[in-house]
């Protein structure tokens, strides 16, 4: 249904523009927030993803992403170029463009996994059980857009302990979540 | 022969974009060969996707909503200007991603695509108004050509002694309408134009003459309108569905 929508969209239909805001919009919204921390910032955000899919120039693949995990990707994407823009941060840091455009690109098939809202209270709990190190690699990197070893700089330790420490903490994170992410 | 051990610990990371660009370049190589590889970036990307859920939802200001409808403009139409903002849009992506000399150059590409786009906006607009004048002549042509093509006089009343008009009737092809010489009009009223009929007056449009008191008119035939007439008088502005003002211009077959 989600699908339908997009496909909607994309050949020019206007108010199934406004039917995928009003299904996905809070959410990129509220991710857009996490990430710039500027509420106006993040309106930006909101408005480049939802223009970007109506102008057709980014193409939803549902062997990729779920529709919601795919506006999330362009959100965090977008979002993430923006506070870098700031910081000027010229090197270190992986980017969030390329894999878009890899995404985009397809390439290994299978199905998107719809998460369930209990699956995402599961993981919530997961992230709070995480030792306070483990937690802040996962949320330097998607939050912030760090790679590894600017993790390690920004933390002070050795780039070996946070690759460890990110995959651990990845493992935790997906085990919460359930065999596919559904209950 | 490298294992697949040393690639098993970037997967995750990799699904989370943080491997440096050495690292990525490597493990994308090895990852078309490796089913396990493959499952644990998909493991790492439904983590990643499930990560956006866990913040606590915020509702965006309603002025958002209708901001975004309003950007995306309800009528697209294939010109090339969807694929030179195609090409910006790309340009400014690869833009963020790249070396300072590259960027250099990326940003000269950038500024022709503007210049392009300007370019054409400015051959859209003008191509527009030539349609519009082409449109015109044609239907000009069309009625002064047909077979039933009536002229009618119209002369100016008491209200406008020197103003004159002129009708070009075809009930196939439809109305030219000409009038020189109308009295500027106060505010709030406007001139209308009447098919006068054996039955009542039908309004043919709402008459606005220039700073000269010129004005020209190109309609199509209304279905079972067969006038005798043609009359301008002044109306409220908006126009009334039956003449009460003062006659300025009339004319009879």
């Amino acid at each position: 249904m989600d699908e339908a929508v997009v496909h909607r969209v994309v050949s020019g239909d206007h108010s199934a523009l406004g039917a995928l805001y009003d299904l996905h919009g809070r959410a990129v919204y509220t991710l857009a927030v996490r990430i710039v921390g500027d509420p106006a910032e993040a309106e930006e955000v909101v408005q480049d993803v939802f223009l970007q899919v109506w102008r057709g120039a980014a193409r939803y693949d549902k062997t990729r992403a779920t529709v919601a995990g795919w506006l999330l990707m362009m959100a965090r994407s977008r979002a993430i170029d923006r506070v870098r823009a700031r910081q000027a941060r010229p090197v270190g840091t992986a980017s969030s463009e390329f894999t878009i455009a890899r995404l985009a690109d397809g390439g290994i098939g299978q199905e998107a996994n719809v998460i369930t809202g209990q699956a995402v209270e599961r993981l919530k709990l997961a992230l709070q059980d995480l030792p306070n190190a483990m937690r802040a690699a996962i949320e330097l990197a998607y939050y912030e857009g760090l790679s590894q070893s600017a993790i390690a700089e920004r933390l002070g330790e050795p780039l070996g302990t946070v690759k460890t420490r990110m995959r651990t903490a990845l493992q935790r994170l997906r085990l919460a979540l359930g065999p596919d992410g559904t209950p | 022969m490298t294992g697949h051990e040393q690639y098993e610990d970037l997967a995750g990371a990799y699904a989370l974009d943080a491997l440096d660009a050495a690292e990525r370049a490597a493990f994308e190589q090895h990852l078309p060969t490796c089913a396990e590889c493959q499952q644990l970036v998909a493991d790492g990307r439904l983590v990643a996707d499930a990560l956006a859920l866990t913040v606590t939802p915020m509702e965006p200001p309603a002025a958002l909503r209708n901001r975004i409808m309003m950007a995306a403009s309800p009528v697209r139409t294939e010109s090339p200007l969807n694929w030179l903002a195609i090409a910006a849009g790309v340009l400014a992506a690869v833009g963020g991603t790249l070396a300072f000399a590259e960027y250099r150059q990326v940003a000269a590409a950038q500024m022709a695509v503007a210049q392009a786009q300007a370019q054409v906006e400015t051959l859209q607009a003008q191509l527009s108004t030539l349609q519009g004048q082409s449109d015109t002549a044609r239907q000009t042509i069309d009625i002064l050509a047909a077979d039933d093509l009536a002229r009618i006089d119209l002369k100016g009343q008491p209200s406008a002694p020197s103003s004159t008009g002129r009708a070009y009737w075809s009930a196939s092809r439809g109305l030219l309408f000409s009038a020189v010489n109308l009295p500027p009009l106060p505010a709030g009223r406007v001139y209308q134009l009447w098919y006068v009929t054996a039955a009542a007056p039908v309004s043919a449009a709402l008459v606005t003459p220039d700073a000269a008191g010129r004005y020209t008119l190109i309609s199509q035939a209304p279905a079972g309108v067969t006038p005798t007439a043609f009359a301008v008088t002044i109306e409220p502005a908006g126009g009334l569905p039956a003449p009460s003002g003062a006659f300025y211009l009339l004319g009879a077959f």
